[in-house]
């Protein structure tokens, strides 16, 4: 059984080995595919997990309500001054519904730690 | 007749089912280990490439498949808004199952009755109307127009520094063949009154919190009544993708996506000049520049709304770190656009900008519509090899070395492209 199982993923192996090989040497063709980093995944199945230290929880709360957390995972490394002008725009122009200043510094603070910037 | 989106689909309200996804990441991790090693065994030369990051360089980002979608890049689920893969730009016209996706606000409708939805046409005007599709098929001359549909952030990622917002490579685009109403044609049948100087344009798209602007854009009377901007109702001779914003599309050749709203279902004539935060708060790029230039040092102090497409090219073809072969003619090729002055010449270069070498241009589609060049190479030396790639339109306006905006809008510095 499990001579099987390593038979099989031996060949697997050999397969997309020779057929990404295959295609980088038509690269001198040009006009060719790029070779696909992971099978695609239905949109309603996108699950984002933000590394979970504190905050994590108001950030998932606060700013999931309105859209996915992939912004989050997306956006650059900032400033902890950038990361606040973001937050307050949130609150601000498009009225996130968080009051209170606390839980605003810990969103920020939360968010400078994940994608933090000197 | 309901538009056939599959009823499963749920765009807005996501089902997170963690046992199938910890099987999906089992199965990534296999199949990414094998491919990072197949890479790697197969191409050492890549990593000679370029250290500098060129934009068109190929991103291992997640793939997604949306409704009426075949396999696109990701870059968010909610809203949706997704990238067109590159090799796509190697058809002159963009298929509607990968054009481009992008989306505001995440309150969305999954499906569109074209029996019961109307456009609307109100506000200051004589007479208002009420127009379903059948109206618009068959009370209005079709018209049709060859335009590239460009994000005003389309290749965000590419900034230095960086900026925050979606980040787009180069997939933020394409090019199709829009079918149907002129907007002139429709506003003459409302009758504007003779005041009127602004109108705006709603679609279904709806906020998911009632404090988030609604998503209204606005064009000068006059601009909407020049004869080329339209309401789509087909692009490349099919109906709309519901994500491209089925039934209904405006179009603004010329000018950015931001002006394209898509499932648009209210035109209102304004007597005064329009208000609304996606005109006055959002899409603003420093004023009485040409491709929004400002330093981050020193930021324009006066902002006004992003209006039309400046100058730019792009590489589409081979992909960055292909191997070049010595001695024989190799075909370099890409994609160049403007506001539809049209674009006149696209050059390269294979010394950092010293000299620059015409390329051949394509058969013009349309002033509107993006023109393809091409670059026959042959290499005498071994590589590797860096390319710059550089448009001039008809007015004379070309691209810089160098352009940063705080939003990231108009990206349109000189790019480059590294082969061996």
């Amino acid at each position: 059984m499990k001579i099987k199982l390593i038979y099989s993923s031996f060949i697997l192996w050999i397969i997309i080995f020779n057929s990404s090989c295959n295609s980088k040497n038509e690269l001198n063709n040009a006009n060719v595919l790029p070779i696909a980093p992971e099978p695609a995944i239905d949109i309603a199945n996108v699950t984002v997990a933000l590394p979970y230290f504190s905050g994590v929880d108001l950030v998932e709360t606060n700013c999931g309500t309105c859209h996915s957390l992939r912004y989050i995972e997306t956006q650059p490394d900032m400033t902890k001054n950038a990361w606040d002008k973001i937050v307050k725009k949130m609150v601000k122009n498009y009225g996130a519904p968080i009051s209170d200043t606390t839980v605003i510094n810990q969103i920020v603070d939360y968010l400078a730690s994940l994608k933090g910037m000197k | 007749m309901v538009s056939d989106i599959p009823k499963h689909k749920n765009i807005s309200g996501l089902i997170l089912n963690k046992f199938l996804m910890k099987f999906i990441s089992g199965l990534k991790l296999f199949f990414l280990s094998s491919v990072l090693f197949t890479i790697y065994s197969c191409s050492p030369e890549q990593s000679s490439v370029d250290k500098n990051k060129p934009l068109t360089e190929k991103t291992p980002g997640t793939m997604v498949i949306a409704p009426e979608k075949a396999e696109m890049l990701l870059l968010t689920d909610r809203p949706p808004n997704l990238e067109t893969p590159l090799k796509y730009f190697l058809q002159d016209f963009t298929p509607n199952d990968v054009f481009f996706v992008r989306w505001h606000l995440s309150n969305l409708p999954t499906q569109i009755n074209s029996e019961t939805f109307h456009l609307k046409i109100n506000g200051n005007v004589k007479k208002e109307l009420t127009l379903t599709l059948n109206d618009l098929k068959t009370k209005f001359k079709s018209y049709t127009i060859n335009a590239l549909c460009v994000c005003a952030g389309n290749a965000r990622s590419g900034f230095n520094p960086r900026v925050p917002g979606a980040q787009w490579t180069n997939g933020g685009m394409g090019n199709a063949k829009w079918t149907g109403v002129k907007l002139k044609d429709i506003i003459e049948m409302a009758g504007a009154k003779s005041n009127s100087k602004f109108v705006s344009f709603n679609g279904l798209d709806m906020p998911p919190l009632p404090t988030i602007p609604d998503f209204v854009k606005s064009l000068e009377l006059k601009h909407a009544m020049d004869g080329e901007v339209m309401i789509a109702y087909e692009m490349n001779d099919e109906a709309l993708p519901i994500l491209n914003g089925y039934p209904l599309k405006l179009v603004v050749p010329g000018w950015y996506a931001t002006y394209w709203v898509g499932m648009l279902d209210e035109v209102k004539i304004i007597a005064d000049t329009f208000k609304g935060y996606w005109m006055e708060k959002a899409y603003l790029v420093p004023k009485g520049i040409a491709n929004g230039n400002e330093t981050p040092d020193s930021l324009a102090k006066k902002l006004v709304p992003i209006t039309k497409i400046d100058v730019r090219s792009i590489f589409v073809s081979p992909e960055p770190g292909s191997v070049l072969i010595k001695g024989k003619i190799n075909e370099i090729q890409g994609l160049a656009f403007d506001d539809g002055m049209g674009i006149t010449k696209v050059e390269i270069s294979a010394d950092s900008g010293k000299t620059w070498v015409a390329t051949i241009l394509d058969n013009s589609l349309g002033n509107y519509s993006w023109r393809r060049w091409r670059y026959q190479y042959k290499p005498l030396t071994s590589g590797p090899y860096k390319f710059f790639v550089k448009a001039t339109n008809s007015n004379g306006e070309t691209q810089p070395w160098h352009q940063w905006n705080r939003s990231g809008y108009m990206k349109n510095e000189i790019e480059s492209l590294f082969l061996n």
